[in-house]
Order: structure tokens, then C-alpha cells, then sequence
């Protein structure tokens, strides 16, 4: 509802027929609380732009008009933008740029800001309270102010205590015994007498850099040129203090009061600016189509919301007896290869096998993300009885063996047919036990087997003839060499 | 060591208005002397026309890399050769010798990365016809002398991805290798070509795998058209009842500087020096297939 709607008369609460019939042009839509309440956490991050603490708060019951609101933590923040007068009209004529209309209140206490934002008339354009008139200022509030539950306000009204003034020349006591503690808290809330916190949703970064805009920017280059200037000063921030990024958030500020951003977590500690470039410049490139900006951003902050001490390499002084490859698994520049191709096409672009403690030919080797890798010591043993190529489950053959422990003479797979010349075998696996979640049959007996033209094949019978089945099964597991 | 393309930036911004200079002087002379002492004047033309051709692809330019130390000196002196930072290009010759072209790649990698420190880059076969064989087995790479711990696997749906992520991974410093199966008909040329520019700057072994049907990759310095063989017996034990180790029937082109007509080489993984070497020709290798043969039939 808005003011217009209110000076037609209309209140909430009333029937929708009623409100037709008094004020035939009247708009209206469905109420949507959800919605509305997301919208206000969008404003809310966007208004991070002030402070990082901002939160928005809804009113309990969902109400309507004056409950909704965001909290700003401006401790420390004023000056920044030309001391609280200045913030507080820039604050109201930048929601204004985005179709808001805001009532701003600056003032010593939480609730106390509320109630002025709420319910003093000089909250529309900017009220700044300082601690020393403030009992006066929230005195002459109507007693909703105190935002006690609609139950409370309503007895209290009907007392004929009309004001906050009048509640507070009401003895304590006779008022915690008449409508419980929680009036009193109230009361301390609103006069700055009891402290409450600002709860932002997410902690600030340390090591954050901003950039607010004259104009705003609107095209992929110049968001580019805007975060390579933030990158080199985060870098250098970063590498002062001796610290690397493991995760960079690049948050930009549209002129329509949506934040857009992303998050990019690196595979290894790093404070190199060229390096954040490049890493951003590619998420950037691949979102382009969907990093829509509307009508600019006016503002963007690149922060380190993880940073851990970089790995300090030493040099190796002895250059001729320098040993040809260095230790497996610990490869130099591939922490930044990871990076690029991950911000680009996915974190799943780049991986490493690691060997697993298992017999079963498909659990005996996993993937991990590069960043995951952990040593493992591949058994040689059994390398040279394996095929190079594991098929990702084994496939059904039809096959002939001489005899029933022996291996094929002949099988078809994929419709051609391999005449078996030499077979290695049999290499007996047994199902593990200890497993029960997705164990197929029985025993396998896997042969290595070639053909009359040289190609290489491991194939296995599933189960014993006599005990498992009455016909066991021949499976394809792995080619090659 | 001079290497990569800034260096060489100077002399290339040269070469084709060098190369326009000499083409049109040598097709002057060819016209002139048409009548008269043609085929030795031409001869002539041709070989200056190739020189040029020859700086102008690049490829003119010496081999001043060590080549990978995949072989044994016996293949090395019968002319097989990978070059570090240039394109090789392995091919199977026919579908079902994916697994044994895709075997050679592995021990070309094996090699690489003995020369070389760091990772190899490898780029999985997309389920795509021609390389539809399951994924990299760690052990089997180990068998072939890859140790999987320096195997780094690369996965891009698309080709145009793949060929940048590729040459991405080949401009940066410390790979040893960087194998792709590059399985689209239409692999981009200047994808390609840009890739083979990183490998030249940086030196690493560049090595794609190719379907048996597909065109062959323009720029492709080697070339190893690949077959399976059946392998040697195993000593002391009865023929049919042990594999030996894995035997390629390899045709080898060299092309470039160090450009040589094809060969046919047997060669064998030999297990025990995890190197490349010749296969011995045996006496009874062609009794044992018949045998089988016969078998079979029977």
C-alpha cells in the first residue's frame, strides 16, 4: 500500500470490495511475504555498498509496511562518504535512483533508529539523532513505535496512553506486572539503554578493495580494467602481509540495486596479481552472457575471503648436481594452470588418478581434484597383468572356452569375432565381503588373452561353474595395449 | 638457446616479402627458359621455392630440442624420432588398433616425461566414435613405464575447449607432455596451429591421437600410423598360455627439417628397460599363428 492509496482512505485490513468500491482505479496484486523478503536480502547486500554490516529485517508476522527494513552498522563508516547528514541523504537519493522510496534514520540505538525511520515524519528525508536529544525525540513517538506485539500497543491505546511519553510516566513496575517483561525491554531499547547487535549475514572480508564509480560501467572490458585494478591492489595488500588467496569474491554493484558476483576458489595460496587477472578474466569471458548488467555498475569489491600463508620456495643454489625431475605429485606451476582452466570450463576440468587399497580392478584407481591429491604408492606388482584401457563397467561377451575352467578360444564383442591365440591366466578376484552397497556376482576369473592379430583383451568369467551359476558369464573389462 | 616465437618475430615479419621476391624472380626464369634448358633451370626454382617454403612454415627451422628418450638406440638408428615442441600425430590404421596406437602414445609419454620434468597433460578420449575404449587405466599406464602419479588428466566436452585448455596447459612452464585424442573430423586448424605455436615456445612433447578415418593433421612432424602385432613368445614358457609384452607394427614419417619417407617397423615394449626396441624377427613366429589359425578353424 502505498501513500497515495493511504490518502484515498484505504487501510489495510480492509475488504478488497470495500477498497473497490471507494477508490474504483485501485491496482492491486497478490501479497507474496517470501518474495518480498528476498527482494529486501537483495537490498540488503546491495546497501553493503554503505557498510560491510547490513542486514534486512522483516516483521515477525509478516505484516504489512512498517515492519520491513535494513539495518546498517555505520560505525566507522560515515566519514567516508562526508560525515552522517551526507550519508543519509545519499543513502535515500540512491534507493531513490532504483525506485525505492526509503525513510532514514541515524541514531544511537537499533530500535531506536527503527522507530524514528518508522514513525517520525522527518525520517523522509534523512533524520540524523544524536545521543543527547534522543529521549525527547522518541518521546513524542506514537506508542507503536516501541514495536511491542499488536496485543500490548492495542491495551496500551486503549489506556489512553496515546504516546511514548506517557508510557514512560507510567511507574515500571505497574507496567512489567501488567503486560510482562518484555514492554520494559522495549522501552530500554528504544532510549539507547540497552545494546543490541547489527547481525550482517556474512562476515567481512579482511582483505577486501573497493572501487565506487563516477559513472557506471557497463561493458565486459571495462569490468575487466576495473578488476585488474583491484587485483593488483589486493595483491599487494595480500603479499605485505605475507599471506596468498585461496578464494577470491568479486562482488559488483549494479545501478538497479542488484549485486551480482562470483566466487573463485584457487588450487593453492597465491598473492600474484597477473595471476588473479587472468583467473577473473576468464570466469568474467565465460559468464559474459549471463553477467547482465542492466544499466552499469557503479561500484565493485574484490575481497580474500580466504587467505592462508604462502608456500615460501626455496631456491636451489647448486645448479649441476640438480636432480632431473622433482618429487612426483608436487608440480610447480600447475596450481596456476589449475586455476585458469577450472575458472574457465568447470572445476572438473583437471584431475589426477590416485591409487586405492583395493583388488577389484574398478575401485583400484579413483579421481581427484588436483588440489585433493594425496600420495599413493601404485602397487607394481600387478601393473603389468592390467590393460591400459578399463571399460567404465564390463561388457557382456559370448564366448567359447575348451573347457569350463579354461580360458576362450573365441569370443564376439562389439560384433566382431576374436579368435584367441595365447591366454595368461587364470587371476582369480574375489568379490570384497566387507562390502555389501553395490557388489555384483560372485568370484571372477580374469584372463589376459590376445588375438591372431596381436590386439590385447582382459576379459573375466563370472562365477564358478558348479557353485555360482550354471552357466557363468563372460565379461570384456579393459583393453590394450 | 633461442627459443619461441618473440625471438624469431623478426626474421618471420621478413620472410614473405622475401618470399614474393624469389617466387616471382624464380617464376621469371622459368618462363624464360622454357624452350631451352628447361628441367635443369627448374630444378633449381623448386629447390629455392622449397628453402623458402621451408623458413616460411617454420618448420625449416633445425630440431634444437633433444628428443624423447623413449627407445632404445637401435630404433633411435633406424630414424625413429619424437621431437620436443612439435606435433606428433599417432593414428591407429585401423578402428581396432585404438588400444595399440593409444599404448604407443603412452610410451611416447613414458619417454617424454623422462626427458622433461613435470606432469603429462592428458586429454581423455570423449565417448566419441573411434576412441570408445573406456578410460586410462593408472596400472596399465605404470606398465608402460608412465608413472600415474605424474598423470594428470584433462576432461573438455567440447573440441574447441579442449584445444584451448590444451594450449593453455602446453604454454605452462614445468609440463613434461601433453597428450590429446582429438576425435572431432573438424578439429579447428588455428586451434591446432596455435597449440603447436605454445608447444614450439615452451618445448613440451606434443602428441594427439587421431581416429583411423580422420584427415591428418596439417603441421604434424611425425607421424605413427599404428597396428597391433602378435607378440614374441615367452621364454621357458608354452606359447599359448602367457602374453608377451605388447608388439606395434608402427609406419613412420618424419616431416619438416628432419623429413624422411616412411617406414614400417615391428617394435616391442620391452618391460624389463621400459624402452622401445625392435622386434626380433623369430622363426617361429609365422608356425605359431598358423597354428592358431589352424586351430581355430578346426
Amino acid at each position: 500500500m502505498d501513500a497515495r492509496a493511504a490518502a484515498a482512505g484505504l487501510a489495510p485490513g480492509r475488504l478488497l470490495a470495500d477498497a473497490r468500491a471507494a477508490c474504483p482505479h485501485l491496482r492491486t496484486g497478490q501479497a507474496d511475504p517470501a518474495a518480498d523478503a528476498a527482494a529486501l536480502e537483495r537490498l540488503a547486500r546491495w546497501c553493503a555498498r554503505w557498510t560491510p554490516h547490513a542486514a534486512a529485517s522483516s516483521p515477525p508476522d509478516g505484516g504489512h509496511g512498517e515492519g520491513h527494513g535494513i539495518y546498517l552498522d555505520l560505525t566507522g563508516a560515515d566519514h567516508l562518504f562526508g560525515g552522517e547528514e551526507a550519508l543519509a541523504r545519499d543513502i535515500i537519493q540512491r534507493l531513490f535512483g532504483v525506485g525505492v522510496s526509503a525513510r532514514v534514520a541515524i541514531a544511537p540505538a537499533k530500535a531506536a533508529a527503527r522507530a524514528l525511520a518508522c514513525f517520525d515524519p522527518r525520517a523522509a528525508c534523512g533524520l540524523v539523532q544524536q545521543a543527547e536529544g534522543l529521549a525527547d525525540a522518541i518521546a513524542a513517538l506514537p506508542v507503536e513505535a516501541l514495536g511491542a506485539d499488536s496485543a500490548t500497543t492495542a491495551d496500551l491505546r486503549a489506556l489512553g496512553l496515546q504516546r511514548i511519553a506517557a508510557v514512560l510516566h507510567q511507574p515500571r513496575a505497574g507496567l512489567v506486572r501488567r503486560f510482562g517483561k518484555p514492554i520494559a525491554d522495549r522501552l530500554d531499547a528504544v532510549l539507547g539503554r540497552s545494546h543490541a547487535p547489527i547481525r550482517a549475514a556474512p562476515a567481512p572480508a579482511l582483505y577486501a578493495e573497493q572501487q565506487n564509480l563516477a559513472e557506471p560501467i557497463l561493458t565486459l572490458d571495462a569490468v575487466c580494467a576495473l578488476t585488474q585494478a583491484l587485483a593488483r591492489k589486493l595483491a599487494a595488500r595480500l603479499e605485505a602481509a605475507g599471506l596468498g588467496a585461496r578464494q577470491l569474491d568479486l562482488s559488483l554493484y549494479g545501478v538497479d540495486g542488484e549485486m551480482r558476483g562470483f566466487c573463485i576458489r584457487l588450487a593453492e595460496a597465491s598473492a600474484d596479481a597477473a595471476h588473479f587477472q587472468r583467473v577473473l578474466n576468464h570466469r568474467l569471458e565465460a559468464l559474459a552472457e549471463h553477467l547482465d548488467p542492466g544499466f552499469g555498475f557503479d561500484a565493485a569489491t574484490l575481497s580474500a575471503p580466504v587467505a592462508e600463508p604462502t608456500r615460501m620456495v626455496a631456491l636451489r643454489l647448486a645448479l649441476d648436481d640438480a636432480p632431473p625431475h622433482e618429487e612426483a605429485g608436487d608440480f610447480k606451476g600447475l596450481g596456476a594452470l589449475a586455476d585458469r582452466l577450472a575458472a574457465r570450463l568447470g572445476e572438473q576440468t583437471l584431475s589426477c588418478v590416485q591409487a586405492l587399497h583395493s583388488h577389484l580392478p574398478e575401485r583400484a584407481q579413483t579421481r581427484r581434484t588436483t588440489t585433493a591429491r594425496t600420495r599413493a604408492r601404485w602397487p607394481a606388482a600387478l601393473a603389468r597383468r592390467r590393460p591400459l584401457f578399463l571399460l567404465a563397467a564390463p561388457e557382456p561377451i559370448d564366448a567359447l572356452a575348451e573347457v569350463p575352467d579354461g580360458p576362450p578360444r573365441q569370443f564376439r564383442w562389439r560384433r566382431a569375432l576374436h579368435r584367441i591365440v595365447r591366454a595368461e591366466g587364470p587371476e582369480r578376484i574375489a568379490p570384497e565381503w566387507w562390502r555389501t552397497e553395490g557388489q555384483s556376482d560372485g568370484t571372477r576369473d580374469y584372463w589376459r588373452v590376445e588375438d591372431d592379430s596381436g590386439r590385447r583383451f582382459w576379459v573375466f568369467r563370472a562365477g564358478l561353474y558348479g557353485r555360482d551359476a550354471l552357466r557363468p558369464q563372460w565379461f570384456l573389462h579393459g583393453v590394450g595395449p | 638457446m633461442p627459443a619461441g616465437p618473440t625471438h624469431h618475430s623478426p626474421e618471420r615479419a621478413e620472410c614473405p616479402a622475401q618470399a614474393r621476391r624469389d617466387g616471382r624472380a624464380g617464376q621469371d626464369t622459368y618462363h624464360g627458359r622454357d624452350g631451352g634448358a628447361g628441367p635443369q633451370a627448374r630444378d633449381v626454382t623448386l629447390r629455392e621455392l622449397r628453402t623458402v617454403i621451408a623458413r616460411l612454415e617454420s618448420a625449416g627451422r633445425p630440431c634444437a630440442r633433444a628428443p624423447a628418450e623413449f627407445a632404445t638406440a637401435q630404433v633411435s638408428a633406424a630414424g625413429l624420432f619424437l621431437p620436443a615442441g612439435a606435433l606428433a600425430e599417432v593414428r591407429p590404421a585401423t578402428y581396432p588398433d585404438g588400444p595399440a596406437a593409444l599404448g604407443l602414445m603412452v610410451a611416447l609419454a613414458a619417454g617424454a616425461a623422462r626427458t622433461r620434468p613435470g606432469p603429462v597433460i592428458w586429454r581423455d578420449p570423449p565417448r566419441a566414435a573411434g576412441f570408445d575404449w573406456g578410460t586410462l587405466y593408472g596400472p596399465g599406464a605404470q606398465a608402460l613405464g608412465l608413472d600415474p602419479e605424474r598423470l594428470i588428466l584433462l576432461a573438455a566436452r567440447r573440441e574447441a575447449d579442449a584445444l584451448w585448455a590444451l594450449e593453455e596447459a602446453a604454454r605452462a612452464p614445468g609440463v613434461a607432455a601433453v597428450c590429446a585424442v582429438l576425435t572431432g573430423s573438424d578439429a579447428p586448424l588455428a586451434g591446432v596451429r596455435r597449440l603447436q605455436l605454445a608447444a614450439e615456445s615452451t618445448g613440451v612433447f606434443l602428441l594427439t591421437a587421431r581416429p583411423a578415418d580422420a584427415p591428418a593433421l596439417p603441421g604434424a612432424r611425425t607421424r605413427w600410423t599404428v597396428a597391433s602385432a602378435p607378440s614374441a613368445p615367452v621364454v621357458g614358457v608354452k606359447p599359448a598360455a602367457a602374453v608377451g609384452d605388447p608388439v606395434w607394427r608402427v609406419t613412420f614419417e618424419a616431416k619438416g627439417a628432419a623429413a624422411r619417407p616412411a617406414i614400417t617397423l615391428d617394435l616391442e615394449w620391452n618391460h624389463a628397460t621400459h624402452r622401445v626396441c625392435l622386434a626380433a624377427p623369430l622363426a617361429d613366429r609365422p608356425l605359431q599363428t598358423g597354428h592358431g589359425a589352424a586351430r581355430a578353424q578346426a
